[in-house]
Protein backbone atom coordinates (compact mmCIF):
# COMPACT_ATOMS: atom_id res chain seq x y z
CA UNK A 1 0.00 0.00 0.00
CA UNK A 2 3.07 2.35 0.70
CA UNK A 3 4.55 1.86 -2.20
CA UNK A 4 1.42 2.42 -4.32
CA UNK A 5 1.19 5.62 -2.52
CA UNK A 6 4.90 6.48 -2.89
CA UNK A 7 4.93 5.60 -6.55
CA UNK A 8 1.76 7.66 -7.07
CA UNK A 9 2.98 10.54 -5.34
CA UNK A 10 6.15 10.32 -6.93
CA UNK A 11 5.35 10.39 -9.76
CA UNK A 12 1.88 13.14 -9.86
CA UNK A 13 5.04 15.12 -7.86
CA UNK A 14 6.56 16.03 -11.89
CA UNK A 15 3.53 17.81 -12.24
CA UNK A 16 4.60 21.06 -9.93
CA UNK A 17 7.54 21.96 -12.35
CA UNK A 18 5.78 20.89 -15.30
CA UNK A 19 3.09 23.74 -14.13
CA UNK A 20 5.10 25.98 -13.30
CA UNK A 21 6.67 25.97 -17.03
CA UNK A 22 3.90 26.01 -18.40
CA UNK A 23 3.03 29.29 -16.68
CA UNK A 24 6.61 30.87 -16.80
CA UNK A 25 7.58 29.77 -20.74
CA UNK A 26 7.23 33.26 -22.18
CA UNK A 27 9.02 35.18 -19.48
CA UNK A 28 12.23 33.13 -19.52
CA UNK A 29 15.13 33.28 -21.80
CA UNK A 30 15.50 30.69 -24.65
CA UNK A 31 18.49 29.16 -22.63
CA UNK A 32 16.50 27.51 -20.32
CA UNK A 33 13.55 25.98 -22.54
CA UNK A 34 15.04 23.26 -23.46
CA UNK A 35 14.50 22.51 -19.91
CA UNK A 36 11.15 23.09 -19.29
CA UNK A 37 11.67 20.48 -22.76
CA UNK A 38 12.27 17.84 -20.75
CA UNK A 39 10.18 18.42 -17.76
CA UNK A 40 7.22 18.44 -20.29
CA UNK A 41 8.72 15.06 -21.90
CA UNK A 42 8.97 13.65 -18.69
CA UNK A 43 5.31 14.67 -17.58
CA UNK A 44 4.33 12.98 -20.85
CA UNK A 45 6.08 9.85 -20.48
CA UNK A 46 4.91 9.88 -16.43
CA UNK A 47 1.33 10.12 -17.85
CA UNK A 48 1.51 7.22 -21.14
CA UNK A 49 3.17 4.67 -18.82
CA UNK A 50 -0.10 5.16 -16.35
CA UNK A 51 -2.54 4.53 -18.39
CA UNK A 52 -0.47 1.56 -20.03
CA UNK A 53 -0.53 0.52 -16.43
CA UNK A 54 -3.99 0.95 -15.66
CA UNK A 55 -4.93 -0.43 -19.01
CA UNK A 56 -3.03 -3.42 -18.08
CA UNK A 57 -0.33 -3.13 -20.78
CA UNK A 58 3.22 -3.24 -20.11
CA UNK A 59 5.38 0.16 -20.20
CA UNK A 60 8.94 -0.84 -21.59
CA UNK A 61 8.32 0.19 -25.55
CA UNK A 62 7.48 4.04 -24.26
CA UNK A 63 10.25 3.68 -21.37
CA UNK A 64 12.89 2.40 -23.60
CA UNK A 65 11.88 5.30 -26.62
CA UNK A 66 11.84 7.51 -23.57
CA UNK A 67 15.55 7.46 -22.28
CA UNK A 68 17.00 8.01 -25.21
CA UNK A 69 14.64 10.96 -26.29
CA UNK A 70 15.67 12.29 -22.55
CA UNK A 71 19.35 11.30 -22.84
CA UNK A 72 19.30 13.45 -26.30
CA UNK A 73 17.33 16.92 -24.29
CA UNK A 74 19.42 16.78 -21.61
CA UNK A 75 22.50 16.51 -23.92
CA UNK A 76 20.98 19.60 -25.68
CA UNK A 77 20.45 21.13 -22.05
CA UNK A 78 23.53 20.95 -21.40
CA UNK A 79 25.12 21.94 -25.35
CA UNK A 80 22.94 25.37 -24.82
CA UNK A 81 24.15 25.82 -21.33
CA UNK A 82 27.70 26.13 -22.25
CA UNK A 83 26.74 28.57 -24.63
CA UNK A 84 26.63 26.13 -27.75
CA UNK A 85 30.73 25.15 -27.47
CA UNK A 86 32.24 21.91 -28.08
CA UNK A 87 29.66 21.27 -30.79
CA UNK A 88 31.52 17.89 -31.64
CA UNK A 89 31.68 16.44 -27.93
CA UNK A 90 28.23 16.30 -28.12
CA UNK A 91 27.94 14.93 -31.20
CA UNK A 92 29.81 11.82 -30.31
CA UNK A 93 28.31 11.44 -26.87
CA UNK A 94 24.84 11.17 -29.20
CA UNK A 95 26.23 8.73 -31.18
CA UNK A 96 28.12 6.41 -29.02
CA UNK A 97 24.71 6.63 -26.92
CA UNK A 98 22.48 6.16 -30.46
CA UNK A 99 24.83 3.02 -31.07
CA UNK A 100 24.15 1.65 -27.79
CA UNK A 101 20.46 2.17 -27.52
CA UNK A 102 20.54 0.29 -30.92
CA UNK A 103 22.51 -2.24 -30.32
CA UNK A 104 21.08 -2.94 -27.26
CA UNK A 105 17.26 -2.48 -27.91
CA UNK A 106 17.22 -3.50 -31.28
CA UNK A 107 19.94 -5.70 -32.49
CA UNK A 108 20.73 -7.80 -28.63
CA UNK A 109 17.33 -7.36 -26.89
CA UNK A 110 13.68 -5.94 -27.95
CA UNK A 111 11.77 -2.52 -26.96
CA UNK A 112 9.68 -4.87 -24.74
CA UNK A 113 12.40 -5.97 -22.75
CA UNK A 114 14.04 -4.05 -19.84
CA UNK A 115 17.49 -2.79 -21.10
CA UNK A 116 19.57 -1.18 -18.48
CA UNK A 117 23.36 -0.65 -20.16
CA UNK A 118 22.00 1.97 -22.09
CA UNK A 119 20.51 3.73 -18.85
CA UNK A 120 23.90 3.32 -17.01
CA UNK A 121 25.74 4.82 -19.76
CA UNK A 122 23.46 7.55 -20.07
CA UNK A 123 23.26 8.38 -16.05
CA UNK A 124 27.46 8.07 -16.11
CA UNK A 125 27.17 11.06 -18.75
CA UNK A 126 24.75 13.09 -16.83
CA UNK A 127 26.52 12.92 -13.96
CA UNK A 128 29.66 13.75 -15.92
CA UNK A 129 28.21 16.76 -17.38
CA UNK A 130 26.66 17.83 -14.61
CA UNK A 131 29.90 17.84 -11.82
CA UNK A 132 31.44 19.73 -15.54
CA UNK A 133 29.07 22.29 -15.15
CA UNK A 134 28.86 22.64 -11.42
CA UNK A 135 32.70 23.19 -11.53
CA UNK A 136 32.26 25.77 -14.46
CA UNK A 137 29.92 27.82 -12.28
CA UNK A 138 31.88 28.05 -9.09
CA UNK A 139 34.47 29.51 -11.54
CA UNK A 140 31.49 32.08 -13.65
CA UNK A 141 28.78 32.35 -11.84
CA UNK A 142 29.44 35.53 -9.24
CA UNK A 143 26.02 35.71 -7.58
CA UNK A 144 24.70 33.39 -5.47
CA UNK A 145 24.42 29.75 -6.08
CA UNK A 146 22.14 28.47 -4.11
CA UNK A 147 19.06 29.88 -6.79
CA UNK A 148 21.09 29.75 -9.88
CA UNK A 149 19.00 27.26 -12.12
CA UNK A 150 21.75 25.45 -13.60
CA UNK A 151 23.56 24.59 -10.51
CA UNK A 152 19.71 23.59 -9.11
CA UNK A 153 19.41 21.27 -12.47
CA UNK A 154 22.63 19.70 -11.97
CA UNK A 155 22.34 19.10 -8.46
CA UNK A 156 19.51 17.05 -8.79
CA UNK A 157 20.82 15.28 -11.48
CA UNK A 158 23.42 14.44 -9.77
CA UNK A 159 21.76 12.75 -6.74
CA UNK A 160 19.28 11.51 -9.20
CA UNK A 161 21.48 9.92 -11.84
CA UNK A 162 23.62 8.24 -9.49
CA UNK A 163 21.13 6.77 -7.56
CA UNK A 164 19.73 5.78 -11.23
CA UNK A 165 23.57 3.87 -12.40
CA UNK A 166 23.38 2.10 -9.44
CA UNK A 167 19.78 0.90 -9.36
CA UNK A 168 19.89 -0.10 -13.02
CA UNK A 169 23.41 -2.32 -12.54
CA UNK A 170 21.08 -4.53 -10.62
CA UNK A 171 18.99 -4.93 -13.80
CA UNK A 172 22.06 -5.63 -15.93
CA UNK A 173 23.41 -8.54 -13.52
CA UNK A 174 20.10 -9.89 -12.42
CA UNK A 175 21.37 -10.49 -8.93
CA UNK A 176 19.01 -13.45 -7.50
CA UNK A 177 16.94 -11.56 -5.42
CA UNK A 178 12.89 -11.87 -4.63
CA UNK A 179 10.41 -9.00 -5.89
CA UNK A 180 10.08 -7.25 -2.82
CA UNK A 181 13.61 -6.77 -2.52
CA UNK A 182 13.25 -4.90 -6.24
CA UNK A 183 10.11 -2.92 -4.67
CA UNK A 184 12.29 -1.48 -1.70
CA UNK A 185 15.21 -0.98 -4.09
CA UNK A 186 12.56 0.79 -6.45
CA UNK A 187 10.97 3.13 -3.10
CA UNK A 188 13.89 4.34 -2.98
CA UNK A 189 14.44 6.00 -6.34
CA UNK A 190 10.79 6.75 -6.15
CA UNK A 191 11.95 8.98 -3.58
CA UNK A 192 15.02 10.29 -4.70
CA UNK A 193 12.46 11.24 -8.25
CA UNK A 194 10.15 13.04 -5.61
CA UNK A 195 12.79 15.48 -4.21
CA UNK A 196 14.54 16.12 -8.03
CA UNK A 197 11.23 17.32 -8.79
CA UNK A 198 10.95 19.24 -6.11
CA UNK A 199 13.76 20.61 -6.78
CA UNK A 200 13.00 20.93 -10.62
CA UNK A 201 9.90 23.29 -9.44
CA UNK A 202 12.63 25.64 -7.29
CA UNK A 203 14.94 25.83 -10.08
CA UNK A 204 12.31 26.88 -12.65
CA UNK A 205 11.08 29.78 -10.56
CA UNK A 206 14.20 30.86 -9.97
CA UNK A 207 15.00 31.30 -13.71
CA UNK A 208 15.67 35.11 -14.30
CA UNK A 209 13.28 36.81 -16.94
CA UNK A 210 16.37 37.79 -18.78
CA UNK A 211 20.17 36.65 -19.13
CA UNK A 212 22.58 38.53 -16.84
CA UNK A 213 25.74 39.11 -19.00
CA UNK A 214 28.71 38.27 -17.15
CA UNK A 215 32.58 37.94 -18.11
CA UNK A 216 34.26 35.49 -15.75
CA UNK A 217 35.95 36.71 -12.92
CA UNK B 1 11.91 -9.50 1.26
CA UNK B 2 13.66 -12.59 2.75
CA UNK B 3 15.99 -12.15 6.02
CA UNK B 4 19.08 -12.70 4.06
CA UNK B 5 17.92 -10.23 1.38
CA UNK B 6 16.58 -7.74 4.39
CA UNK B 7 19.97 -8.03 5.10
CA UNK B 8 21.98 -6.93 2.03
CA UNK B 9 19.13 -4.17 1.20
CA UNK B 10 19.54 -2.46 4.56
CA UNK B 11 23.22 -2.37 4.17
CA UNK B 12 22.51 -0.92 0.68
CA UNK B 13 20.52 1.37 2.39
CA UNK B 14 22.85 2.78 4.72
CA UNK B 15 25.64 2.58 1.95
CA UNK B 16 23.56 4.77 -0.11
CA UNK B 17 22.51 7.27 2.62
CA UNK B 18 26.08 7.37 3.12
CA UNK B 19 26.86 8.38 -0.61
CA UNK B 20 24.22 10.87 -0.08
CA UNK B 21 25.30 12.60 2.95
CA UNK B 22 29.21 12.70 1.05
CA UNK B 23 27.22 14.44 -1.84
CA UNK B 24 25.52 16.61 0.33
CA UNK B 25 28.33 17.65 1.97
CA UNK B 26 30.17 18.21 -0.84
CA UNK B 27 27.63 20.26 -2.25
CA UNK B 28 27.80 22.55 1.00
CA UNK B 29 31.37 22.76 0.41
CA UNK B 30 31.35 23.88 -3.24
CA UNK B 31 28.67 26.38 -2.29
CA UNK B 32 30.61 27.88 0.85
CA UNK B 33 33.76 27.65 -1.11
CA UNK B 34 32.11 29.66 -3.80
CA UNK B 35 30.26 32.38 -1.63
CA UNK B 36 34.27 32.76 0.02
CA UNK B 37 35.74 33.54 -3.74
CA UNK B 38 32.24 35.74 -4.59
CA UNK B 39 33.26 37.94 -1.42
CA UNK B 40 36.62 38.13 -1.98
CA UNK B 41 36.43 38.78 -5.83
CA UNK B 42 34.50 42.14 -4.60
CA UNK B 43 36.80 42.86 -2.20
CA UNK B 44 39.45 43.13 -4.83
CA UNK B 45 36.92 44.58 -7.18
CA UNK B 46 36.80 47.56 -4.33
CA UNK B 47 40.57 47.69 -3.53
CA UNK B 48 41.38 48.06 -7.65
CA UNK B 49 38.42 50.79 -8.02
CA UNK B 50 39.14 52.55 -4.84
CA UNK B 51 42.80 52.69 -5.51
CA UNK B 52 41.96 54.15 -9.54
CA UNK B 53 39.65 56.76 -8.34
CA UNK B 54 42.19 57.43 -5.76
CA UNK B 55 45.18 57.96 -8.24
CA UNK B 56 42.61 59.85 -10.85
CA UNK B 57 41.78 62.04 -8.35
CA UNK B 58 45.37 63.24 -7.09
CA UNK B 59 46.25 62.96 -11.04
CA UNK B 60 43.56 65.79 -11.57
CA UNK B 61 44.45 67.42 -8.43
CA UNK B 62 47.96 67.52 -9.16
CA UNK B 63 47.25 69.15 -12.78
CA UNK B 64 44.92 71.82 -11.36
CA UNK B 65 46.79 73.03 -8.28
CA UNK B 66 50.52 72.46 -9.73
CA UNK B 67 50.37 72.83 -13.13
CA UNK B 68 48.09 75.29 -13.67
CA UNK B 69 49.09 77.96 -12.13
CA UNK B 70 52.80 77.46 -13.55
CA UNK B 71 51.06 77.74 -16.95
CA UNK B 72 49.52 80.89 -15.87
CA UNK B 73 52.74 82.55 -14.53
CA UNK B 74 54.69 81.99 -18.09
CA UNK B 75 51.64 83.78 -19.54
CA UNK B 76 51.82 86.60 -17.08
CA UNK B 77 55.45 86.64 -17.71
CA UNK B 78 55.23 86.64 -21.09
CA UNK B 79 52.37 89.80 -21.47
CA UNK B 80 55.52 91.52 -19.32
CA UNK B 81 57.66 91.37 -22.38
CA UNK B 82 58.52 94.46 -24.21
CA UNK B 83 59.67 94.09 -27.88
CA UNK B 84 59.36 96.25 -31.00
CA UNK B 85 60.05 93.60 -33.13
CA UNK B 86 56.89 92.45 -35.17
CA UNK B 87 58.28 88.71 -35.44
CA UNK B 88 58.65 88.61 -31.99
CA UNK B 89 55.28 90.12 -30.97
CA UNK B 90 54.03 87.53 -33.91
CA UNK B 91 55.42 84.77 -31.55
CA UNK B 92 54.54 85.89 -28.39
CA UNK B 93 50.66 85.67 -29.51
CA UNK B 94 51.59 82.34 -31.05
CA UNK B 95 53.23 81.80 -27.45
CA UNK B 96 50.15 82.93 -25.41
CA UNK B 97 47.33 80.83 -27.86
CA UNK B 98 49.47 77.86 -27.11
CA UNK B 99 49.65 78.34 -23.33
CA UNK B 100 45.99 79.08 -23.71
CA UNK B 101 45.22 75.46 -25.69
CA UNK B 102 47.36 73.69 -22.85
CA UNK B 103 45.33 75.11 -20.24
CA UNK B 104 42.37 74.02 -21.70
CA UNK B 105 43.08 70.30 -22.37
CA UNK B 106 44.76 70.51 -19.07
CA UNK B 107 41.17 71.26 -17.68
CA UNK B 108 39.87 68.83 -20.09
CA UNK B 109 41.75 65.93 -18.92
CA UNK B 110 41.34 67.17 -14.93
CA UNK B 111 37.54 66.87 -15.42
CA UNK B 112 37.73 63.78 -17.08
CA UNK B 113 39.68 62.81 -14.69
CA UNK B 114 37.35 63.90 -11.48
CA UNK B 115 34.59 65.52 -12.64
CA UNK B 116 34.10 68.85 -10.44
CA UNK B 117 30.58 69.23 -11.78
CA UNK B 118 29.91 65.51 -10.27
CA UNK B 119 31.81 66.51 -7.46
CA UNK B 120 29.59 70.02 -6.48
CA UNK B 121 26.37 69.48 -8.50
CA UNK B 122 25.52 65.57 -7.90
CA UNK B 123 25.08 62.92 -11.15
CA UNK B 124 22.57 64.24 -13.23
CA UNK B 125 24.25 67.59 -14.17
CA UNK B 126 28.06 65.91 -14.70
CA UNK B 127 25.91 62.95 -16.92
CA UNK B 128 23.93 66.29 -19.17
CA UNK B 129 27.70 67.76 -19.63
CA UNK B 130 29.28 64.67 -20.23
CA UNK B 131 26.81 63.75 -23.28
CA UNK B 132 26.95 67.62 -24.24
CA UNK B 133 30.65 67.15 -24.26
CA UNK B 134 30.54 64.29 -26.90
CA UNK B 135 27.96 65.60 -28.64
CA UNK B 136 29.96 68.99 -29.11
CA UNK B 137 33.32 66.79 -29.96
CA UNK B 138 31.57 65.70 -33.37
CA UNK B 139 30.63 62.56 -34.56
CA UNK B 140 28.28 60.99 -32.14
CA UNK B 141 24.70 62.71 -31.43
CA UNK B 142 24.16 61.79 -27.47
CA UNK B 143 20.12 62.40 -26.39
CA UNK B 144 20.09 62.05 -23.01
CA UNK B 145 16.47 61.83 -20.38
CA UNK B 146 16.58 62.02 -16.50
CA UNK B 147 13.96 62.49 -13.54
CA UNK B 148 13.01 66.01 -13.05
CA UNK B 149 13.65 65.59 -9.78
CA UNK B 150 16.62 65.96 -8.19
CA UNK B 151 17.98 62.32 -6.76
CA UNK B 152 20.82 61.69 -5.14
CA UNK B 153 22.80 58.45 -4.55
CA UNK B 154 25.43 59.15 -2.36
CA UNK B 155 29.06 60.29 -3.91
CA UNK B 156 30.71 56.74 -3.91
CA UNK B 157 27.57 55.18 -5.92
CA UNK B 158 27.57 58.20 -8.54
CA UNK B 159 31.01 57.95 -9.74
CA UNK B 160 30.55 54.14 -10.56
CA UNK B 161 27.33 55.44 -12.37
CA UNK B 162 29.15 58.27 -13.70
CA UNK B 163 32.12 55.79 -14.79
CA UNK B 164 30.10 53.40 -16.41
CA UNK B 165 28.24 56.04 -18.46
CA UNK B 166 31.15 57.64 -19.59
CA UNK B 167 33.05 54.18 -20.48
CA UNK B 168 29.97 53.17 -22.58
CA UNK B 169 29.72 56.22 -24.35
CA UNK B 170 33.95 55.87 -24.90
CA UNK B 171 33.38 52.38 -26.18
CA UNK B 172 30.39 53.36 -28.47
CA UNK B 173 32.59 56.13 -30.13
CA UNK B 174 35.72 54.70 -29.98
CA UNK B 175 34.59 50.80 -30.99
CA UNK B 176 31.40 50.94 -32.30
CA UNK B 177 31.42 53.62 -34.67
CA UNK B 178 28.06 54.69 -33.50
CA UNK B 179 26.71 58.54 -34.50
CA UNK B 180 23.86 58.46 -32.33
CA UNK B 181 23.44 57.11 -29.13
CA UNK B 182 20.40 57.31 -26.78
CA UNK B 183 20.35 57.68 -22.64
CA UNK B 184 17.55 57.10 -20.37
CA UNK B 185 17.37 57.17 -16.62
CA UNK B 186 14.77 56.59 -13.99
CA UNK B 187 14.30 54.88 -10.79
CA UNK B 188 11.65 52.46 -10.32
CA UNK B 189 11.17 49.89 -6.93
CA UNK B 190 14.03 51.38 -5.71
CA UNK B 191 16.07 50.07 -8.23
CA UNK B 192 18.16 52.80 -10.61
CA UNK B 193 17.22 51.65 -14.76
CA UNK B 194 20.14 52.46 -16.86
CA UNK B 195 19.57 52.58 -20.42
CA UNK B 196 21.78 53.52 -22.92
CA UNK B 197 21.59 52.05 -26.86
CA UNK B 198 23.98 53.30 -30.14
CA UNK B 199 23.53 52.55 -33.97
CA UNK B 200 27.09 51.20 -34.09
CA UNK B 201 28.46 48.04 -35.64
CA UNK B 202 27.78 45.78 -32.35
CA UNK B 203 29.85 42.82 -31.41
CA UNK B 204 29.04 39.08 -31.15
CA UNK B 205 28.09 38.49 -27.29
CA UNK B 206 29.80 35.29 -27.12
CA UNK B 207 33.29 35.73 -28.26
CA UNK B 208 33.58 38.73 -26.18
CA UNK B 209 32.30 36.69 -23.21
CA UNK B 210 34.56 34.10 -24.15
CA UNK B 211 37.92 36.34 -24.48
CA UNK B 212 37.08 37.48 -20.93
CA UNK B 213 38.23 40.79 -20.87
CA UNK B 214 38.10 43.95 -23.91
CA UNK B 215 36.76 46.68 -25.02
CA UNK B 216 35.93 48.21 -21.18
CA UNK B 217 33.65 46.05 -20.54
CA UNK B 218 35.17 43.84 -17.77
CA UNK B 219 35.56 47.75 -16.32
CA UNK B 220 31.97 48.54 -16.81
CA UNK B 221 30.85 45.13 -15.11
CA UNK B 222 33.17 45.33 -12.46
CA UNK B 223 31.62 48.63 -11.38
CA UNK B 224 27.83 47.03 -12.13
CA UNK B 225 29.13 44.05 -9.43
CA UNK B 226 30.07 46.67 -6.99
CA UNK B 227 27.10 48.27 -7.35
CA UNK B 228 25.28 45.24 -6.73
CA UNK B 229 23.18 45.70 -9.96
CA UNK B 230 22.77 43.55 -12.77
CA UNK B 231 23.64 44.19 -15.96
CA UNK B 232 21.68 43.01 -19.53
CA UNK B 233 23.10 42.81 -22.97
CA UNK B 234 21.22 43.28 -26.31
CA UNK B 235 23.76 43.05 -29.18
CA UNK B 236 24.25 41.35 -32.87
CA UNK B 237 26.76 41.74 -35.11
CA UNK B 238 25.77 45.63 -37.10
CA UNK B 239 22.88 46.10 -34.99
CA UNK B 240 24.16 48.32 -32.46
CA UNK B 241 24.22 47.52 -28.58
CA UNK B 242 21.68 48.34 -26.27
CA UNK B 243 22.88 48.21 -22.38
CA UNK B 244 20.58 47.79 -19.60
CA UNK B 245 21.68 48.39 -16.09
CA UNK B 246 19.82 48.15 -12.81
CA UNK B 247 21.68 49.30 -9.55
CA UNK B 248 19.86 48.95 -6.11
CA UNK B 249 19.45 52.75 -4.94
Amino acid sequence: MFFYWLNHISTASILIPCIIGAVRYTKIPDLYQPFLYFIWLGSLNELISMILVNTQHPNLVNSNMYVLLEYALILFIFFRWNDAKNRNRYYLLLLTGLVIWILENIVINSLQTINAVFRVFYAFIVLYLSINQVNMLIVSEKKRLISNTIFLCCLSFIFYFSYKAFIETFYILHPPFSKPFYIHLFMILLSINFFTNLVYAIAILCIPTRREFIIPC
Amino acid sequence: MYTHEARIYYTLLIGAGILAVILSFYMITVIRQHRKRVLSYKDKIITEIIVLEKERGRIAADLHDELSPLLSAIKLYLGCLETLLPEDIELIAKMENCIDISMQKMRDISNNLMPTLLQHKGLFPAIQELCLSVTSAGSIKVDCQFPEADIQFGKEKEIHIYRIIQEILHNAGKHASATKIDIRLWVEKKQLCLLLSDNGIGFDEASVTKKSKGLGLYNIIKRVDLLQGSIYLSTQPGQGVSYSIYIPV
